[in-house]
C-alpha cells in the first residue's frame, strides 16, 4: 500500500509541471426525461484525460481553452463542445438515438436490446497489451471463452479457443483439433483470428448462445466469434503511428539434471536392481568439474537452447478519413519476433484497405481488402521440428558436448560408449541439422453494395474470397558428426521438400432487412441467403543428396525424386431469417432460423434446420422500478436453439478405394488400392441445444454493471466414431450420429467505475466462468491411446489408470500382497516403488484396477483488470487464470532412469532410505512397472492439475498534454512501458507453464510462452 | 427453396484422390491395385516388417528392452494381457490382410478380363489370405473365419474352431498351387509363386501335425528346382545383393528403401544395433542364443555381430547394446542405410523345406535316411560335421529342433516353433534366459496362446470365451 501511495504522489507531482489549464464546470442533462444524467462521460477530445459526472450530472474538468470535450453515455448521442472563453458548460444528451452498440450476427443491435449471451471487448479494451496474435487479446476478457496456449512459437502462437467447453466428442487425445473450435467471420467473412492484425480490430464480439448464433446453423455449435475491424471516420484525415519493441524470455525454464547429477543418478539407479555402476568417480568428477572434454560439465540444455531477452519489433501505421460520402482506412503492419528458442523467428507482414461509399441517398458500396504475410524459420531437426528439440532437451542426458575438439558436433561419445545417447546433439542438431521455413500468403478482398428503396429496407449483397497459400521449405542437412573418435556422416542424405498448400473459400451472400415502428413497438426482419465453397490443394515435391547447405533448391539434387498432391473441396449452402419485436423497449423477442445443406453430409441427410427464440425483459423501464433510482438497467434474458456441428471431414458419407497403398515389386514402388475407412452415408450434423438465463443490471448511478448467464448447453446426435471389429479389415471406423453430451455451467461479470477526486478515475472489471462437462448418453464407452476415456456419466477424455497410493518403504512392505496386492512388477517390487492401488481388492493389480483418475476439461477461468487514470498518466493490469484443469504431463522425466533419458530436479528428492518422505519414487535401471511413469497405462501420479493464476499484462503509459503535443504537430502523443506475464502462481511443476501445458502428452514439450517486457509508442496527427 | 434450386453452390462432392468404392473393381487395373493392397499388409510394421523379426525377441534368441512395445513384457510372460498393444496389433493386421483379400477373391471374378490374370490374381489372394489366418490360428487358435462381405451388424460374430479356419486355409491353398506361375517376370518379381503355395501348404501340414500331407507338399517344393545356396552365399541370402534372385528362396517380403513413401523400405538395420549412427537398436541376441552354436557353425558370424567383429568398416563395441551382441541377419553393412532400407524379409526358403522334409520324415517313419539327408545338407552348408548316426527318433527330433533355431534365428520361426512344440519346451526355453541383468522369464502355461484383444472383445462379446486362463 505504501509503494501504491509513493507511485501517486509521483503522479501527483509530475502532474503539476504540466498543469496550465482552466478548469470548466458545468451539467449534463437527459434529453428525454429532462432530467440530470448522471456518470456520463467527458473526455478532452485526443486525449485519454476525462471524468464522469456525479449523481446530480455535474462536473468539473481542466481543459486548455483550444480543446474540445466531448460527452458521453452510454444510450445517448455523444456531443462535442468547443471550450474557448466559456468556464461553464451545460449540455443536453439526446437519448435512445444510438445507445451502446454491439455487433450481432448480420448486423448490430442496441446493447439494452439484446436478447442472447454475448461477450464483447473492444478495441480500447484491449489498450497495447503487445499480443502478436489477435486471439490472445481475449484472454481473460470475456467470459465463457477458454484458451488453451499450446505454443508461443513465433508464427504459430495461436491459442486453442472454446466456448463454453467441449461438446463434442470427436476432439481426440493428442490432437487438439478444430473439432471444438468456434466459427471465426472478420467484417462477416470466414476467416481465421491469424488473419487480422490485433491493431485492425475494433471490436469482439462472442455469441455464445444459441440465440445469437443459430442464424449460423451448422457451423456454430462451438459458438462464433465476430471481429469488426476498424473503419474510416469523415473529416481530416488521422493518421496514427503504434510501435513497440518487446523484450521476451521463456516465462520459466525446465530443471533438467546436470551430466554430474544425472550420472550419479544412473549409478545409483544401477546400483538399485543389483547392477554395476556406470560411471566411475573419476568420471563422475570430470562431470562435475571438467578438465577431459568428452565429459560434459556445462550450462544445462536448456540454457544452450533458450533464448532470454529475444527482441520483438512491431510497427503499425494506419490514416483514416474521408468525405461525407466517402470514407477510408488504410493500415500497414510490420513485426519481427526473434524466438526464445534457438533458430526459431517469425516476420508478419499486414495491410488493410476499407473503403465505404455512399454513391447515392440510396446506394452505399465498400470494397475491403485484407492481406498478410507471415515468415517463420524453425529449425528442420530431422524433419521434426522445434517441438521435437524441446523435447530432446527435456529427454537427453547431457553427457557429451556439443562438438568435439575435432571441431565436428558430437553423436555419441566413443569415451561413453553405451552409457549415454547415441543421437546427435540436440543444440548441435538444432544450429546445423538444417532449416525450415514456412510462409503464409493470405488475402481477403469483399465487396458489398447496399441499397435501400424505400426507407428501412435495406438489401445487402456481398461477395468474398479468402485465400491462404502455405508455402514449406524443408531442408534437411546432411551433417557431418563423430563420436569424438570417428567422424562419420549422420542425419540423412541431405534433403529437401517443398510444398504448397492453397486453400480458398468462397463466399456469396445476400441479405434483406427491414424495420418498421408501430406506435410503441417496433418489429424488425431479416432474410438472408449464402452459399460457400471450400477448396484445398497440396503440391509436394522433394529431392535428397544435398551435399550443401547453400544449394538448397530442388534442382541441386537428384536423389530419390519424389512428388505427391491432392484436393479436398466442401460447399455450404443455406437461407436463414430473423425477427425482432420489441414493446416500448421493454419486452423483447428474437426469432431465429437457418436452413443448411452441407455437402459433408449424406444424401439422405444434406439439409438442417436450426432455429432459436429469445425474449428479454427491460425490468428497469417498468413503473414499479423508476423510483428506484439506484437501478439504471435491469434486464433478464431467456434464449433456447438449436446449432449444428459439420465438422466430420469433408468426405464422410462416401466409400472409398484409397490408392496410396504401395508394394514393391521388381524393385520397384508399385500402386495397391484398398478401402481404408468405413463409410456412413447417413451421417449427419450434430445438434447442440442450448438453454440461456441471464441477467443484465446497471447499479449505483452506472457504477456498477453486472453481467450474469446460466446456462445449459446439449449436444446430441453427436458425431463420433465408435470402434468397429478389426474382423471388418481393420477399417477407421465411420462417424456416426449418437450420444449425448452436456455443458452446464455459469457466467459472471462485473464492472466497477469510479473517481477519486475529480482527476483519478479508476475502473475493476472481473469475469468468472464455470463450467460441466458431462457425457450424458453413449452406447459404448471408448479408451482412446489407453489412457482416454470417454464414458457415460462422466467428463469427456476423463483420464483412466491406475491410482497411485503412496511409495513402499520396504521390501517387505512392497511384497506384502496380502495389504496391498500383487504389484504389476510382481517379485521385482521393492522399497522406493510406487504403490499401485488394487482398486477392486482381489489380490492382484491389473487392469481392472484403473479408475477416472482426472479430468482434462477447464472447470474455471477468470480474469480481472484494473485501471486507473490520473491526469495523462494511464495504469493497467490484467489478471487471468484458470482453476481445475488435468492434465498428463511428464515434467517428471520420462523414464525414471530405466534408459539413459534425462530427469527434472525433482528427482534430487526421490526416495532413498535416508529420503524416505517424499512422493518421488526411487530410480531404477530397466524397464519395471513401480519405478516408472510412462510405462503401460496412465497412473495417477501423472495426472497434474495446471490451475493457475497469472498476471498476463500490466501498464503504465503517459499521454502528453494537449498543448505540448500540439506544439510539435500532433494530436495525440502517448508512451508506455508494460510486462506480459511477469508474474505467476500456481502449484504446477517447478520449471513447466501451465497455460501451455499440453493435456495429453507425457512430454511437456510446448514451445515455451514467453514474459516480456514492451516499450511502445503511440502517435496520432 | 427457390432460391436454392437455382444456388450457386454444388452440394455433390465427391473425393478428389481417391476412387469412389461402388466405381471400384471394373476392369484389370482395378484388380491388379486390389491384390497389391493385400501385398501392401505384408510389409507392416506388425506384420513382416517388425513383429515377426523381433518375435525372437520374445523366444530365448533375444531380448528387447524397451517396455513401451511390449515385447519385452511377452517375453518375460508378465505385464501383457488381452489390454496390451501387441494381441490387437497381429489380430487387426490380419484381418485387415483377410478382408483386403476377400476383397480381390469376391470382386475380381466378375471383371471382365483376361482370364489368366484374372486366375492369378485370385490365386495370390489365397495365398495371403491363407498366410493371414495361419498366424491367426498360430497366436489365437479359434478365430472368426470370415470370407464375406459383413456390415458391421454382421460382424459380431462367434470364433470359429481352429479345424474349420485352417479346412479354409488349405482350400485357399490348394486353390492357389493349380493357378500361381512357378516364376514371374522381372517387373513382378515377389509375387506369390507355385512354390510359396506348396511350401506354405507343408509349413502347415508341418504345424498341425500332418506329417504325410507336409512330406508331400515339401517334395512340390522340391520338384520345382529349389536347392539350397553356397556356404558363402549364406549371408547375402537375406540381403539386396542376393535378394529374389537365389534358387533358395521362395518367398520375400518386399522392401525397398528411400522411395520417399514410408513403410516401404525396411527397418532392419535401424534396429539391429549394429552400427552407431541409429542408436543401440530394439532388440538383441542373448549369450545363451550366441553359446548355443556349434563351433565352426558359419551362420553364427552370419546372425551375430559380436564384440570386436568389423562391420560396415566400423569395430563393434558389445557395451553399446544390453545384451553385449547385436543381430546382423539381414542387416546391410553400410552405415548409411536407416530404418528406411532395401533389405528383404524371407518368408518361405528351401531351407526350411528340407528342415519341414526331415521333420516329417522322422515323425512319420524314424530316423530314416531320408530324415538324415535332409538334415545334413543344411549342417554341410553350415560347415558342420554330418549329425552321428544311429541317433533315436527322440533323438532326431531334439537335433531338428536345434538346426531350426540356429538356421531360422530372425526369421519369424523360433517363437512359433516353440509355441507349437508345446509347454515343456517354451517353459524350457523360457527358463534357460539367465544371462540379461534383472530379466527374469516366468513359464505359465496359458503362454502358448495369445489372449484374444480385449478391445474387440468389448465390441463383439461373441468372442467370448477368452482363450484359457487370461
Amino acid at each position: 500500500m505504501k509503494k501504491l501511495i509513493t507511485v501517486f504522489s509521483f503522479l501527483l507531482m509530475v502532474n503539476l509541471a504540466f498543469a496550465q489549464d482552466v478548469t470548466i464546470k458545468g451539467k449534463v442533462i437527459d434529453g428525454d426525461s429532462g432530467e440530470s444524467l448522471p456518470g456520463a462521460n467527458v473526455l478532452v477530445k485526443g486525449t485519454v484525460r476525462g471524468t464522469v459526472t456525479d449523481v446530480d450530472g455535474n462536473y468539473t474538468i481542466s481543459a486548455d481553452q483550444s480543446a474540445t470535450l466531448v460527452f458521453s453515455f452510454v444510450g445517448y448521442q455523444t456531443v462535442e463542445e468547443v471550450v474557448g472563453n466559456r468556464s461553464t458548460i451545460d449540455v443536453t444528451l439526446a437519448g435512445e438515438q444510438l445507445g451502446e452498440v454491439v455487433v450481432v450476427a448480420y448486423g448490430t443491435q442496441k446493447k439494452s436490446d439484446l436478447t442472447g449471451a454475448i461477450g464483447t471487448l473492444d478495441s480500447e479494451d484491449i489498450g497495447s497489451q503487445s499480443v502478436t496474435s489477435a486471439a490472445n487479446a481475449l484472454s481473460g476478457r470475456v467470459s465463457g471463452v477458454q484458451l488453451i496456449q499450446g505454443s508461443g512459437q513465433p508464427g504459430n502462437d495461436n491459442p486453442t479457443i472454446q466456448i463454453r467447453g467441449i461438446g463434442t466428442v470427436r476432439t481426440s487425445a493428442g490432437a487438439q483439433s478444430d473439432d471444438s473450435a468456434p466459427l471465426v467471420l472478420v467484417d462477416g467473412v470466414q476467416s481465421t483470428l491469424n488473419d487480422v492484425h490485433p491493431n485492425d480490430i475494433e471490436s469482439f464480439s462472442v455469441l455464445k448462445d444459441a440465440a445469437s448464433a443459430a442464424i449460423y446453423g451448422a457451423r456454430a455449435a462451438n459458438g462464433v466469434i465476430l471481429v469488426t475491424t476498424k473503419r474510416g471516420r469523415s473529416g481530416k484525415a488521422k493518421v496514427s503511428f503504434d510501435s513497440y519493441v518487446a523484450f521476451q524470455s521463456p516465462t520459466t525454464t525446465p530443471k533438467m539434471l546436470s551430466a554430474y547429477d544425472f550420472a550419479r543418478l544412473k549409478n545409483e539407479a544401477q546400483t538399485n536392481v543389483g547392477l554395476n555402476e556406470l560411471y566411475t568417480a573419476e568420471e563422475l568428477e570430470l562431470f562435475r568439474n571438467g578438465g577431459d572434454s568428452r565429459y560434459y560439465s556445462g550450462p544445462t540444455l536448456f540454457d544452450q537452447g533458450y533464448v532470454n531477452g529475444a527482441p520483438l519489433q512491431n510497427y503499425y501505421l494506419s490514416v483514416n478519413g474521408g468525405t461525407e460520402s466517402t470514407k477510408y482506412l488504410f493500415s500497414i503492419g510490420y513485426q519481427n519476433q526473434e524466438g526464445i528458442v534457438i533458430e526459431t523467428d517469425s516476420k508478419r507482414y499486414n495491410f488493410r484497405s476499407n473503403i465505404d461509399t455512399k454513391i447515392s441517398e440510396k446506394v452505399r458500396a465498400g470494397f475491403n481488402i485484407s492481406g498478410s504475410l507471415t515468415d517463420s524459420n524453425e529449425p528442420n531437426y530431422s524433419g521434426y521440428g522445434v517441438t521435437q528439440l524441446i523435447r530432446d532437451m527435456i529427454r537427453v542426458a547431457p553427457l557429451n558436448p556439443m562438438t568435439y575438439e575435432n571441431g565436428y558436433v558430437s553423436a555419441g561419445n566413443a569415451a561413453l560408449v553405451g552409457r549415454t545417447n547415441n543421437g546427435i546433439h540436440p543444440i548441435g542438431m538444432a544450429k546445423y541439422g538444417g532449416n525450415d521455413n514456412t510462409k503464409y500468403y493470405r488475402a481477403t478482398p469483399n465487396v458489398y453494395m447496399e441499397v435501400e428503396p424505400v426507407k428501412d429496407l435495406i438489401f445487402k449483397a456481398n461477395g468474398s474470397v479468402y485465400v491462404q497459400d502455405r508455402k514449406q521449405s524443408q531442408f534437411r542437412s546432411k551433417m557431418t558428426v563423430s563420436d569424438g573418435v570417428n567422424v562419420f556422416s549422420s542425419n540423412g542424405l541431405g534433403s529437401y521438400l517443398e510444398s504448397d498448400l492453397l486453400s480458398t473459400t468462397s463466399t456469396f451472400e445476400m441479405t434483406g432487412r427491414y424495420h418498421k415502428s408501430l406506435g410503441k413497438s417496433n418489429l424488425s426482419g431479416l432474410v438472408g441467403y449464402t452459399s460457400q465453397t471450400f477448396r484445398q490443394d497440396y503440391l509436394a515435391a522433394s529431392n535428397q543428396g544435398y551435399n550443401s547447405d547453400l544449394l538448397t533448391e530442388l534442382d541441386a539434387a537428384t536423389l530419390n525424386p519424389s512428388v505427391a498432391g491432392n484436393a479436398s473441396e466442401w460447399a455450404l449452402e443455406s437461407l436463414f431469417g430473423r425477427v425482432n419485436y420489441d414493446y416500448e423497449g421493454k419486452y423483447l423477442a428474437e426469432m431465429n432460423v437457418r436452413y443448411d445443406g452441407s455437402s459433408r453430409f449424406g444424401e439422405n441427410n444434406r439439409y438442417g434446420v436450426f432455429p432459436s427464440f429469445s425474449v428479454g425483459w427491460n425490468i428497469a423501464k417498468e413503473e414499479f422500478l423508476k423510483d428506484m433510482s439506484k437501478v439504471n438497467d435491469m434486464k433478464l434474458r431467456a434464449s433456447w436453439g438449436q446449432l449444428g456441428n459439420q465438422n466430420i471431414g469433408n468426405y464422410s458419407s462416401i466409400s472409398t478405394i484409397n490408392l496410396d497403398q504401395p508394394y514393391v515389386f521388381g524393385n520397384s514402388l508399385v500402386s495397391g488400392g484398398a478401402a481404408i475407412a468405413m463409410a456412413n452415408p447417413n451421417v449427419k450434423w450434430e445438434t447442440t441445444e442450448t438453454t440461456d438465463i441471464g441477467l443484465d443490471m446497471v447499479l449505483f448511478d452506472y457504477k456498477l454493471s453486472l453481467t450474469a448467464d446460466y446456462y445449459n448447453r446439449t449436444s446430441k446426435n453427436v458425431l463420433l466414431s465408435p470402434p468397429i471389429a478389426a474382423t471388418l479389415g481393420n477399417l477407421s471406423p465411420p462417424v456416426q450420429n449418437q450420444g449425448q453430451v452436456q455443458n452446464r455451467g455459469y457466467e459472471l461479470s462485473i464492472n466497477y467505475y469510479g473517481m477519486a477526486g475529480s482527476d483519478f478515475e479508476y475502473s475493476i472489471s472481473a469475469n468468472w466462468s464455470h463450467n460441466d462437462n458431462k457425457v450424458l448418453r453413449l452406447d459404448s464407452e471408448f479408451l482412446s491411446a489407453n489412457k482416454v476415456l470417454t464414458k457415460e456419466g462422466f467428463p469427456i477424455n476423463s483420464f483412466y489408470g491406475h491410482k497411485i497410493i503412496g511409495i513402499f518403504q520396504s521390501d517387505a512392505e512392497a511384497q506384502d500382497v496380502d495389504t496391498y496386492g500383487v504389484q504389476p512388477a510382481g517379485a521385482a517390487a521393492s522399497a522406493g516403488d510406487y504403490i499401485y492401488e488394487d482398486t477392486d481388492g482381489n489380490g492382484v493389480v491389473d487392469a481392472a484396477d484403473r479408475v477416472i483418475i482426472g479430468n482434462p476439461n477447464i472447470r474455471n477461468t477468470f480474469g480481472m483488470t484494473w485501471t486507473a487514470d490520473y491526469k495523462g498518466f494511464n495504469f493497467r493490469v490484467l489478471f487471468q487464470g484458470v482453476l481445475g484443469r488435468d492434465v498428463e504431463n511428464g515434467v517428471y522425466g520420462t523414464d525414471g532412469l530405466r534408459g539413459l533419458s534425462n530427469l527434472t530436479e525433482l528427482y534430487l528428492d526421490r526416495w532413498t532410505p535416508e529420503n524416505p518422505d517424499t512422493d518421488v519414487p526411487r530410480v531404477a535401471t530397466n524397464y519395471k512397472y513401480n519405478t516408472s511413469l510412462f510405462v503401460g497405462p496412465s497412473i495417477s501420479s501423472a495426472i497434474l492439475d495446471a490451475s493457475y493464476l497469472r498476471m498476463k499484462h500490466i501498464e503504465l503509459g503517459y499521454a502528453f498534454s494537449d498543448e505540448l503535443v500540439e506544439q510539435i504537430g500532433l494530436s495525440r502523443l502517448r508512451v508506455y512501458v508494460s510486462g506480459q506475464n511477469l508474474l505467476t502462481l500456481t502449484k504446477f511443476v517447478d520449471g513447466f507453464d501451465p497455460e501451455d501445458a499440453q493435456t495429453f502428452n507425457n512430454v511437456n514439450d510446448s514451445y515455451p510462452q514467453a514474459k516480456s517486457f514492451t516499450m511502445g509508442l503511440n502517435v496520432s496527427f | 427453396m427457390l432460391i436454392l434450386a437455382v444456388g450457386c453452390a454444388d452440394l455433390e462432392r465427391y473425393p478428389l484422390n481417391s476412387i469412389g468404392a461402388p466405381q471400384f473393381w471394373a476392369t484389370s487395373d482395378d484388380a491388379i491395385l486390389g491384390v497389391n493392397g493385400v501385398y501392401n499388409v505384408l510389409a507392416h510394421n506388425h506384420m513382416y516388417r517388425e513383429f515377426m523379426k523381433h518375435s525372437d525377441a520374445i523366444a530365448d534368441n533375444a531380448y528387447s528392452q524397451y517396455s513401451f512395445n511390449y515385447y519385452l513384457e511377452i517375453s518375460e510372460g508378465r505385464g501383457f494381457d488381452a489390454s496390451s498393444v501387441w494381441p490387437s496389433n497381429i489380430w487387426k493386421k490380419s484381418y485387415e490382410g483377410i478382408v483386403r483379400a476377400n476383397e480381390v477373391i469376391l470382386n475380381v471374378p466378375d471383371i471382365d478380363m483376361d482370364e489368366t490374370l484374372k486366375n492369378r490374381i485370385i490365386g495370390e489372394a489365397k495365398f495371403l489370405r491363407a498366410l493371414f489366418y495361419f498366424h491367426l490360428t498360430n497366436l489365437y487358435q479359434d478365430v472368426p473365419l470370415v470370407t464375406a462381405e459383413q456390415t458391421i451388424e454382421e460382424s459380431l460374430v462367434p470364433r470359429d474352431s481352429k479345424a474349420v479356419v485352417l479346412d479354409q486355409i488349405l482350400e485357399d491353398l490348394n486353390a492357389a498351387v493349380s493357378v500361381l506361375p512357378v516364376t514371374y517376370g522381372t517387373a513382378e518379381t515377389g509375387r506369390a509363386t507355385q512354390g510359396a503355395a506348396w511350401a506354405l501348404m507343408a509349413r502347415v501340414h508341418l504345424y498341425n501335425e500332418n506329417y504325410a500331407e507336409a512330406l508331400s507338399a515339401a517334395d512340390q517344393v522340391t520338384e520345382l528346382g529349389y536347392e539350397l545356396l553356397e556356404t558363402e552365399d549364406f549371408a547375402s541370402m537375406f540381403l539386396p545383393s542376393l535378394e529374389n534372385n537365389s534358387s533358395e528362396s521362395i518367398f520375400e517380403v518386399q522392401f525397398l528403401g528411400n522411395t520417399g513413401s514410408s513403410g516401404v523400405g525396411s527397418s532392419f538395420n535401424s534396429s539391429s544395433g549394429a552400427v552407431p549412427a541409429f542408436g543401440a537398436g530394439s532388440y538383441h541376441p542373448i549369450q545363451e542364443f550366441v553359446d548355443f552354436f556349434e563351433e565352426g557353425d558359419i551362420r553364427k558370424d552370419a546372425t551375430v555381430l559380436q564384440d570386436g567383429q568389423d562391420f560396415a568398416g566400423i569395430t563393434f563395441s558389445g557395451v553399446r547394446t544390453p545384451t553385449g551382441f547385436a543381430v546382423i541377419k539381414g542387416v546391410i553393412p553400410d552405415e548409411m542405410v536407416t530404418g528406411d532400407g532395401d533389405a528383404n524379409f524371407v518368408v518361405l526358403r528351401y531351407a526350411e523345406v528340407l528342415l519341414t522334409i526331415a521333420e516329417a520324415e522322422n515323425e512319420l517313419n524314424g530316423p530314416t535316411a531320408t530324415a538324415y539327408e535332409a538334415v545334413n545338407k543344411i549342417r554341410t552348408r553350415a560347415g558342420l560335421e554330418n549329425l552321428p548316426e544311429g541317433l533315436s527318433q527322440d533323438e532326431l527330433r531334439v537335433a531338428i529342433k536345434r538346426e531350426r533355431r540356429v538356421e531360422l534365428a530372425f526369421e519369424g520361426h523360433h517363437y512359433f516353433d516353440l509355441l507349437r512344440y508345446g509347454g515343456e519346451d517354451l517353459k524350457a526355453a523360457m527358463e534357460s534366459v539367465q544371462s540379461v541383468p534383472s530379466h527374469e522369464r516366468v513359464y505359465d502355461e496359458k503362454l502358448l496362446l495369445w489372449p484374444v484383444p480385449q478391445a474387440e472383445i468389448n465390441i463383439n462379446p461373441n468372442l467370448l470365451p477368452q482363450n484359457p486362463n487370461w
